[in-house]
């Protein structure tokens, strides 16, 4: 649970706002580095000075190092937009995960609890499987995308009461609606031939290897709205974590803002899931992270999660294109084994220090 | 001075097609230039064979999970479902074979537009789930074109079509009722249906594919053996998954069927899934073993 700053004591407080300030100094910065070097490395060798000189020979800076033309290609057409991606969808996942754990007030809420990743697999199966072509080649993407949405919307009509949202029902029809679409998976893949089957299963392990500069740009708009839009909610989070009736006597319209993060988490993660396929562990990790390194003003720590979760994916992919070379793994094998030993050490760690 | 321009002609002659560009149209429609590869990266492991068997094994730089046969040392960029733009990139091929099956998962759709995006060939070869014997042809032809070495390829058709005249005259004479098992374990089979590879082989060997539908289903024991097969057909590697012939026959429906009770279980190569140029050989063996089998 979070833990709202009052009942620290006084140095704690001030302690906690010093690192927010410098974690927003120095995240981007990391993330700057991260960016730098996953643009620089990967299969096809680049050198940093070639990577600069080919970034800038359209403003007709001479070269400062010799390059060849399929370097420039691979670094403008495979390598940029893979990274590009990267960064959207890890903020999006990041900054989703943390404005859902404040709005549920709990700190195993994800945005998979939404049915988001749930909706999306079953109708990137149905695609696969049933050979839906309506979209030409984003037909998967679009698919999963809807299949995302429409889950979303169903969990959350589920979760009305007299015009009102409630939290905790919207956690149970999400548990019931993801065991549904887990079974409308199963199904799907039960139907599927074994070539259908592998395609299944490896856009549920994620990868950003399908990255084009049109697939970036498609999911781009979507995923941007949630990574800039949900800091803008920071307040009234802050003020939700006080609880549903207090928030409204300080004037927050709780139920707009519940509308919000759910419409806002619901599009930026679909789009992502849409374009990568399933990446876990980032939307839970990420914002436990920042929570520990700048407290729960959400001011800061929403901005400072988009930052860590873009840095953590960029870097996870670049993990995952290399290690294996010249194959590469899917990234949400990554994401997961760098992430569950690290959040099964966070939650030891917090127990000692009675913070979770 | 006669001999020596003749020698001249002779050489100049072998060497034309080997110094020429070919244009060699895909089963995309997309035509592409070649000049003798030097650095392929050949996706799917039929494509390598093929490759191996007109004897420019060395141009192969890279190769997909499927590529193991001949046994090899060549790098392999991965599964076939999930093939990484770079990673092949990386390799510096003049040329990406791969089939259009290959290419069919949507992720590989993506991958074929990155890597011409990147200037690299991509030559899309037809499928290898159809077609049976004459899809290999069709394949083979091609190849000869990119690597012009026709004359290979019409003494390895030659040798397609002989094997095949030694499996029509040593197929059972009564039809024999197949069933073909892929198991991953004991627990965990498929029946593959009539269509593709597996269905190829059957129908070539003289045998009747028995499985009441097209695609792949999921084993159940009430099914097999309401299908009843005389003989059974697995993978070398099924086979050892599921503890040889004794496991075999422990699996669930099997010892009901005439197969199990006269342990008529026959193993073929892994490799059998995508049809390629050992189809007439694996023919020929399974004509063999069912005409001694099923002599009545």
């Amino acid at each position: 649970m979070t833990v709202s700053p009052t009942s620290l004591p006084a140095p704690a407080v001030s302690r906690q706002r010093v690192r927010a300030r410098w974690a927003l100094v120095a995240l981007p910065l990391v993330l700057l580095a991260a960016v730098v070097f996953a643009v620089g490395t990967g299969a096809v060798h680049i050198s940093p000075a070639q990577v600069v000189s080919i970034l800038l020979a359209p403003l007709g800076v001479p070269a400062l190092a010799a390059y060849e033309e399929q370097q420039a290609a691979v670094l403008h057409a495979i390598r940029l937009p893979r990274v590009v991606l990267g960064l959207l969808v890890g903020a999006g996942l990041a900054v989703a995960g943390t404005a859902m754990q404040g709005l549920f007030r709990n700190p195993l809420a994800d945005p998979g609890l939404l049915g988001i990743s749930s909706g999306a697999g079953l109708a990137a199966a149905m695609s696969v499987v049933l050979g839906i072509h309506l979209f030409g080649t984003y037909t998967l993407p679009v698919m999963a995308f809807l299949g995302s949405v429409v889950s979303t919307a169903v969990i959350y009509a589920l979760a009305q009461e007299r015009g009102q949202m409630n939290v905790a029902t919207m956690l149970l029809a999400g548990i019931a609606v993801n065991a549904l679409c887990g079974a409308g998976t199963g199904l799907m893949t039960y139907l599927a031939t074994d070539e259908q089957l592998r395609s299944i299963t490896f856009w549920q392990l994620g990868s950003l290897g399908g990255a084009t500069w049109p697939a970036v740009l498609s999911a781009a708009p979507l995923l941007l709205v949630g990574v800039l839009g949900l800091p803008l909610l920071a307040r009234a989070l802050n003020a939700l974590t006080l609880g549903e009736s207090n928030a409204a006597h300080l004037g927050i319209p709780v139920t707009a803002v519940k509308w919000a993060v759910v419409g806002l988490v619901a599009l930026s993660v679909g789009a992502g899931v849409a374009v990568a396929g399933t990446i876990g562990f980032v939307g839970l990790v990420v914002p436990h992270l920042m929570r520990l390194l700048t407290g729960p003003n959400h001011a800061t720590l929403l901005p400072a999660s988009a930052l860590a979760g873009a840095t953590l994916l960029v870097l996870a992919d670049l993990l995952a294109r290399t290690i294996v070379m010249p194959s590469e793994l899917p990234i949400g094998i990554v994401t997961a084994l760098l992430g569950a030993p690290f959040f099964l050490y966070l939650l030891r760690q917090g127990r000692k220090g009675g913070r979770l | 001075m006669y001999k020596n321009f003749k020698t001249a002609l002779v050489l100049s002659l072998a060497l034309l097609p080997a110094a020429s560009a070919a244009s060699v149209q895909g089963a995309d429609g997309v035509t592409v230039n070649v000049t003798n590869p030097k650095r392929v990266v050949a996706l799917n492991g039929t494509t390598v064979e093929l490759i191996y068997r007109l004897g420019k094994q060395n141009t192969v730089v890279g190769t997909d999970v499927t590529g193991t046969y001949p046994a090899n040392k060549i790098p392999s960029v991965g599964h076939w479902a999930q093939l990484p733009a770079e990673g092949i990139i990386s390799l510096k091929p003049d040329l990406v074979i791969g089939t259009a099956d290959n290419f069919a998962t949507p992720k590989n759709a993506t991958l074929v537009q990155q890597l011409r995006g990147a200037g690299v060939k991509v030559l899309v070869l037809p499928a290898t789930d159809t077609g049976g014997l004459d899809g290999v042809k069709t394949r083979l032809n091609l190849l000869s074109q990119v690597y012009g070495v026709p004359s290979a390829a019409n003494a390895l058709t030659r040798s397609f079509d002989t094997t095949l005249a030694a499996v029509k005259a040593n197929r059972p004479k009564v039809a024999p009722r197949v069933i073909f098992l892929y198991a991953h374990s004991p627990s965990d089979a498929s029946i593959y249906g009539t269509e593709g590879g597996a269905n190829e082989l059957i129908e070539l060997a003289g045998g009747r594919n028995v499985a009441p539908f097209k695609d792949v289903k999921p084993l159940t024991p009430e099914a097999l053996v309401a299908m009843n097969p005389d003989a059974i057909i697995m993978l070398d590697r099924g086979l050892a998954s599921v503890g040889g012939l004794e496991g075999a026959l422990k699996m669930p429906g099997v010892a009901q069927t005439n197969a199990g009770k006269n342990k008529r279980i026959y193993t073929v190569d892994n490799s059998i899934r995508w049809i390629g140029p050992r189809l007439p050989e694996f023919a020929l063996k399974l004509a063999r073993e069912w005409k001694k089998d099923f002599a009545r």
